[in-house]
């Protein structure tokens, strides 16, 4: 057995992939006036699919490509090359006009909730925006779905004329999440979404997003430098280095059976357990 | 209400500290109205003497002070000795013109500005910006006093417009049309000399914002949600842009007032520029003090309303 609960319920039977990836580069260059400075290949031919349903956890130290590739999928940054798809449609590509209606079905949950909330809107402004923008209900239902879905990711009613800033760090991350469900999305993105809560906060959120799964059949994509955090949680597993994708698979088997270097680091780094209990445990 | 409170308290502290420095200033400087009069044989020193005793100059300094705080309580804001005059109605017309050019440029500038820095913001790394962003460190670079005497010089060699003043000798003759007219043409040339030198500046700054803005995580899960571009840079960017701006727009306003205080005195507009000129040449102490309190009180001002202006935009300033 393991010394830590790796998700080992799911096995690698074909699904449909939601998202896949292919090929996918992506550099970055910065020109002064006199002198260009060495680019940074911040994606090296990174291919990956997540299937519906599943919660895909990438992996990496700072640095790695983890944002650029979520901020890629989330159609926020464009690739230099490659290929983006969501089901049959191909994402990379499209005009500006024609991605507007998509971008509702792949939504990101940033690290900062602070900065990821505008502050000169309250609670119920924030999670009802795109629902107003968007008109995707009627406008005296508006109001009351935002609350649905507040309540919905265990923030309480009388929160909704709050501004942002006076609450938690944790009813923050709720808010974020509630207004990315708003838009009934088919992939949430949550980008180093729980590094700065404590852990207990950490656990709820956690416990909040499983429920989700059951109840809406969500599928996840979780970006973190912290395996400890995906191992209980994560299907499956890519582990980046360098902008590449240097491992992926079966949560259970990146975990129980990693072959490339840096994931052993990686493991090795991990307060709970050690590389040794890992080795001789099996899947 | 605290919030503007407190600043307002402190700005009075703030114009109880410049009239005292000023006026210690000004005390401290040799020489003083009266000097010039010595040099005039047809004066007698004793009439000179009764002169320095009537307006108060033999007095103590804190005597002197005193007096004129109590001037300035009646609304009177000290004597001018070569106008033979209260300070203040020789002041208001002056502000008024002043006011009006500042006020004017000020607008354009802030219009242009926001403009070519949101363009350039949204443009960020294109050609467009970049021949935005070298323009304007070119402009930056100019001096102020160059551009106006170019300007002086270009009107004065093809006469499209007319060189000092703020109106035409037959001004009163003219129907409204015809007066705006003559104001306008009369402004152009300050006026282009004014936001030539700000509009630049305002202009990076804005482009700084908006760029920085638009990296934000609320702005980028804006844009996630698919709205709109033109939306997000409404509701989202430029809230979470206003803030270092409104903080500029009140500085600009105080710049404005001593950068046009030069350009009057260059191309004659009848401001306070030449004026406050003029008094410092002849040494009319209550002219000089009053000119400098009445620039403080710009300042203030203007860091009152962006003061003001935060408040009502940013909650997280309402909340502390």
């Amino acid at each position: 057995m393991a010394a830590f609960p790796v998700n080992a319920d799911y096995t690698e039977s074909y699904r449909e992939p939601l998202l896949r990836v292919q090929g996918l580069n992506k550099r970055y260059a910065r020109s002064g006036f006199w002198s260009k400075t060495k680019p940074v290949q911040a994606l090296s031919d990174v291919s990956l699919e997540i299937q519906s349903g599943s919660t895909t956890a990438i992996v990496g130290e700072s640095g790695s490509g983890k944002t650029t590739l979520a901020m890629c999928m989330a159609q926020l940054e464009t690739p230099d090359s490659g290929d983006i798809w969501l089901k049959s449609q191909r994402l990379t590509g499209l005009a500006a006009a024609d991605l507007l209606p998509i971008r509702q079905k792949v939504q990101l949950i940033f690290q900062s909730s602070a900065s990821a909330l505008n502050p000169r809107l309250s609670a119920i402004e924030i999670v009802a925006e795109p629902l107003d923008i968007l008109g995707m209900v009627r406008r005296e239902r508006r109001r009351e779905l935002a609350l649905e879905y507040m309540q919905l990711t265990g923030l309480t009613a009388d929160l909704a004329g709050h501004s942002p800033l006076t609450l938690s760090g944790g009813q923050r991350q709720r808010l974020a999440i509630a207004r990315a469900l708003t838009l009934k999305p088919e992939l949430l993105i949550f980008d180093e979404s729980f590094s700065g809560l404590d852990l207990i906060l950490e656990a709820q959120i956690l416990e909040l997003l499983r429920t989700l799964k059951t109840s809406c059949g969500f599928t996840y994509l979780v970006i973190t430098h912290d395996l400890s955090l995906v191992a209980g949680l994560a299907d499956y597993v890519a582990v980046m280095q360098s902008g590449k994708i240097v491992e992926q698979g079966l949560a259970s088997r990146v975990f129980l059976h990693a072959q490339h270097p840096h994931t052993l680091a990686l493991l090795a780094a991990m307060p709970r357990w050690t590389i040794g209990s890992n080795a001789g445990s099996g899947a | 209400m605290r919030f503007l409170l407190a600043r307002l308290t402190r700005s009075v502290f703030l114009l109880a500290g410049v009239s005292v420095l000023s006026f210690l200033l000004m005390q401290l400087a040799p020489g003083d109205f009266f000097e010039e009069i010595k040099l005039n044989p047809q004066i007698s020193p004793q009439t000179i003497a009764a002169l320095r005793s009537q307006f108060g100059l033999d007095r103590p300094l804190p005597v002197r002070y005193g007096l004129w705080l109590q001037s300035a309580a009646r609304g009177d804001f000290g004597y001018s000795f070569a106008y033979n005059s209260p300070v203040a109605p020789l002041l208001k017309t002056r502000v008024r013109n002043t006011a009006f050019l500042a006020g004017v440029a000020t607008a354009i500038a802030w219009v242009l500005a926001l403009g070519i820095g949101l363009w350039s913001a949204v443009r960020a790394g294109h050609w467009d910006d970049r021949f935005c962003t070298g323009a304007m460190s070119i402009s930056m670079a100019v001096p102020d006093v160059l551009v106006a005497l170019a300007l002086l010089l270009l009107a004065t060699r093809t006469g499209v417009f007319p060189v000092g003043g703020m109106v035409s000798t037959d001004f009163d003759d003219f129907t409204f049309l015809q007066k705006a007219k003559d104001i306008g043409a009369h402004l152009a040339l300050p006026v282009f000399a004014l936001v030539f030198g700000l509009a630049p500046t305002l202009a990076r700054h804005v482009r700084s914002s908006v760029a920085q803005a638009l990296t934000a995580p609320c702005v980028q899960a804006a844009r996630a949600h698919g709205i709109a571009p033109a939306r997000i840079l409404f509701r989202h960017v430029l809230p979470v842009a206003a803030n270092p701006l409104i903080s500029l727009f009140g500085i600009s306003l105080a710049t404005l007032l001593s950068v046009s205080l030069l350009i009057e005195v260059i191309m004659s507009w009848p401001g306070l520029g030449p004026f406050f000129l003029e008094a410092i040449l002849a040494r009319d102490v209550y002219v000089v003090i009053g000119t400098v309190l009445l620039s403080t009180v710009f300042l203030v001002a203007g860091n009152l309303i962006a003061d003001g202006l935060l408040f009502a935009a940013d909650p997280r300033i309402r909340k502390s």
